[in-house]
């Protein structure tokens, strides 16, 4: 009794259950299920109950499905073109919905546009942060005056072709001319914000207006509450 | 003439526009691609309709035919995507046929003549829950449940048809059936 329950436990045999209701087990292996059907309680209900809905699906065919006649399968080969592998990759896009066909469109673009310009590190958008970032190379001047820049391009051009032979040197001397360049786009900018902090702190009335400091060592003889307050405290 | 050719050296002259190589396509497979489009959408218009486009899909896509498929899956892939957007109308459109009975009343069964009325009435409202059953099951079940029953197809043959292990084609069929038996046993005719 144990035994048998052991086994309904640990059994699991719904694949061979299928392969023995469809009648499609190899000789060797039904023996040995059916003897097992025979003593499992487990598997002889499992097998029941899928036969009941094997039997259901199986009425279903043959009542209303096996009448049927096969329909007429019509194919207007003269309206209906094969299409090219153009049209099966990018038919979809051109049949489907206009919002979504510019969905589309629009998402192609945008990676387009990141394609074509990946980093947008134009002079006029540079932030100051990025350019604090970059190391100087030890040979270029602390402080290079305005035509560091210019300089450095004709050191470039005039002695790359006879200095220069290893492309080691060559890389050095282009790191030398775009950090140099990048030095100079930094002084501008540190200029412009130092024009622009320059512009927002400076008083916006006229420098010969009265201010407000210029009465502070004038006596104030006038009467304060205060002066007052005290004096009837006094009095008291 | 084109009886002893393969189905993929039809497709193959099909390509080159030879329309009697796919007549034969279509007249090899009408009759199991109309069995698959009824068992999954469970209506015989929808599935007359879904083998009808199933086919000329085909056509149109013959150029794309991968020549390591076979001819039986590719159209069994069409008809199953073809099924499902149709359902997906249905859907759409909120005239989801699995609820709707209005319907019921232009299906016709055939019963066998000795029964009486009231046997055939309980089988034809048998057939009901069954069909509402299997439509029901998710898309894998019922597909592998449909080729096996309307199809009459081997496990292996489903399993080279939809590419997929043998042991997995026998474990789908487990499952659908399993869940057909549950779905079935909470029906108003079980309980009664």
């Amino acid at each position: 009794m144990n035994t048998n329950k052991n086994i309904e436990k640990t059994c699991v045999h719904g694949v061979e259950i299928v392969s023995y209701l469809y009648d499609e087990m190899p000789e060797p292996g039904r023996k040995v299920f059916e003897s097992h059907l025979l003593n499992c309680t487990a598997c002889t209900d499992e097998f029941a109950g899928l036969s009941l809905a094997r039997l259901d699906v199986y009425e279903w065919n043959s009542h209303e499905f096996a009448a049927l006649p096969t329909p007429f399968i019509a194919i207007p080969y003269e309206n209906t073109d094969q299409v090219s592998w153009f049209e099966s990759w990018f038919g979809p896009i051109f049949s489907a919905p206009k919002w979504a066909a510019g969905g589309v469109f629009g998402a192609a673009a945008l990676v387009f546009g990141f394609v074509l310009f990946p980093s947008g590190n134009t002079e006029d958008n540079i932030s100051i942060s990025e350019v604090k970032t970059i190391q100087m190379p030890a040979a270029v001047h602390d402080e290079p005056s305005s035509t560091a820049v210019e300089d450095n391009k004709q050191i470039a051009e005039v002695k790359l072709p006879n200095l220069l032979n290893t492309n080691k040197d060559k890389r050095a001397v282009a790191e030398r001319v775009r950090a140099s360049e990048l030095f100079a786009r930094k002084r501008k900018i540190i200029e412009r914000v130092t024009a622009v902090k320059t512009k927002n702190t400076r008083p916006s009335t006229p420098l010969n207006a009265p201010r407000l400091t210029n009465f502070e060592d004038e006596d104030d003889t006038t009467l304060r509450l205060a002066d007052l307050v005290a004096d009837r405290n006094t009095d008291q | 003439m084109f009886t002893k050719l393969t189905d993929e050296k039809l497709v193959e002259l099909a390509v080159s526009k030879d329309s009697e190589a796919f007549g034969e396509i279509v007249k090899r497979w009408e009759r199991k691609i109309f069995a698959l489009c009824f068992g999954m959408l469970g209506r015989e218009d929808e599935a007359r309709d879904a083998a009808q486009e199933t086919f000329i899909a085909a056509y149109r896509n013959l150029a794309n035919f991968r020549g390591d498929a076979k001819v039986s899956s590719w159209l069994h892939r069409i008809a199953v995507n073809q099924c499902l957007t149709t359902k997906r109308r249905a859907k759409t459109r909120s005239e989801d046929f699995l609820d709707d009975e209005t319907g019921e009343e232009d299906r016709v069964f055939i019963a066998p003549s000795h029964l009486s009325p009231s046997r055939t009435a309980e089988q034809n409202e048998r057939l009901f829950y069954v069909r509402q059953a299997v439509t029901s099951l998710p898309t894998d079940l019922r597909q592998v449940i449909v080729m096996k029953e309307f199809e009459d197809m081997t496990f292996q043959e489903i399993s080279e048809t939809l590419e997929l292990p043998l042991s997995t084609v026998k474990s789908r069929v487990y499952t659908a059936l399993k869940q057909l038996r549950m779905k079935l046993e909470r029906t108003p005719l079980e309980v009664a």
